[in-house]
């Protein structure tokens, strides 16, 4: 049962903690993502059960420079899409999946396009309307909204 | 077309309540605003010293990028911007749908 | 062939390509009675092309795009009509790596011959510049 509490697991738990659940009654894949807090990578999947409601989110934190975790697909077959688009947003790779087909038409250069480290060209070479140009403030250059610093402190 | 319904058409500007202080440029989501203005100095009788205040110099909305969210409006500590009706203002080239204070203080009373 | 009903009588060839949600603008333009099909209007040499743009330009979608202005360029001159901000200058998405920044980008000066702006704009604004074209046209002939 969840009441937006996460129930976090460790990598090698993932695959036996959703079965367990799913034997509990939630046993229907809702949805599958990944959230990127620039600090850490974590896999979210969130379970239910459509008769009573009940509902279980596990999730579980990922290498953030070589991310992968075991597929749930063996088990929930409506995990299947979920993992496909997560695994293009975010670079992460799902072992023991049946198919790697794309979903993005991306080049095997494009970062993947959730991840925070993937820079915005467009914001960060496009000048910004809301840049400080009078003299008398020394204030510090102030980031665009949207735009990282850690996607211009390379220049 | 009924009037009696605010249409979310255009957003229109009062230039005697802005104050140049950018909020709206640095919201912008699509950075379609665009904003220049000078200090004057200003004394008043009584103070001590002059004080410095901002005049507008050119307000511009790149309807071309605009995508009429609104949040200019909502962040403007002034209400100087404002829905409108008026929507028939397109172009035939692209730099032309940067409209300039002149066209969007006209729209301003009545927005047609 | 299509119609606008407040210019009965002269045939536009309107083809919309619609990638998003402004072809429902476009559609609703339609569903009002402004632009109407036309009825025993046959297709001529003269005939007025309008390639509305409703909608994101995705780089997925360019090809078709480009496309459809060759194919549609086969019967005579193709007016491209940008209809809002993403057609225009990709508008919401103009960040995204995978959104063309608008007609400019597939076409010359020349070959557009109209930015509606709105996001969407209404369908008024779109027959409004219909009536334009098809005035402009009348001047001409």
């Amino acid at each position: 049962m969840t009441n937006g509490m996460v129930h976090l697991v460790s990598a090698d738990e993932w695959v036996q903690a959703c079965r367990t659940l799913a034997d509990q009654g939630t046993d229907v894949a809702d949805w599958l993502t990944a959230i990127d807090t620039a600090g850490s990578l974590m896999v979210l999947v969130h379970l239910v059960c459509p008769g009573t409601g009940e509902s279980a989110l596990i999730g579980c934190h990922v290498d953030s420079e070589s991310p992968q975790i075991a597929s749930l697909t063996p088990y929930f077959a409506g995990v299947d899409w979920h993992e496909r688009e997560t695994s293009e947003m975010f670079g992460i790779e799902f072992i023991g999946r049946a198919s790697t087909d794309p979903l993005l038409l991306r080049t095997a250069e494009d970062p993947p396009p959730l991840r925070k480290r993937s820079p915005l060209p467009a914001r960060v070479e496009t000048p910004w309307p809301g840049r400080e140009e009078s003299e008398k403030k020394r204030r510090r250059r102030k980031l665009p909204p949207g735009v990282r610093e850690e996607w211009v402190s390379d220049e | 077309m009924s009037n009696a319904v605010p249409q979310r058409n255009v957003i229109a500007l009062n230039p005697e309540a802005c104050t140049s202080c950018m909020l709206c440029v640095r919201e912008c989501p699509t950075w379609c605003i665009d904003l220049t203005s000078h200090t004057v100095e200003v004394t008043e009788e009584g103070a001590r010293r002059p004080r410095s205040v901002n005049v507008l110099d050119d307000f511009s909305i790149d309807y071309g990028l605009c995508m009429y969210c609104g949040i200019c409006i909502e962040v403007c500590p002034f209400d100087a911007l404002g829905w409108r009706d008026a929507f028939d203002y397109p172009a035939g080239e692209r730099s032309e749908l940067r409209q300039h204070t002149s066209q969007l203080s006209e729209w301003w009373p009545s927005g047609n | 062939m299509w119609e606008v009903a407040s210019r009965p009588g002269v045939g536009v060839q309107v083809v919309g390509a619609g990638l998003a949600c402004c072809s429902l603008e476009v559609e609703a333009a339609v569903q009002r009675g402004l632009l109407v099909p036309a009825e025993g209007l046959e297709s001529g040499e003269g005939d007025l092309i309008v390639l509305v743009i409703a909608g994101t330009i995705t780089r997925a979608l360019e090809p078709a795009v480009r496309r459809m202005h060759e194919e549609l360029s086969a019967r005579g001159p193709v007016r491209v009509l940008a209809f809002g901000a993403c057609a225009t200058s990709g508008g919401p998405y103009w960040d995204a790596p995978a959104v063309v920044c608008g007609v400019e980008e597939l076409f010359t000066g020349e070959q557009i011959s109209s930015y509606v702006p709105g996001c969407p704009p209404r369908p008024e604004a779109l027959i409004a510049e219909l009536e334009r074209i098809v005035d402009e046209s009348a001047v001409t002939t």
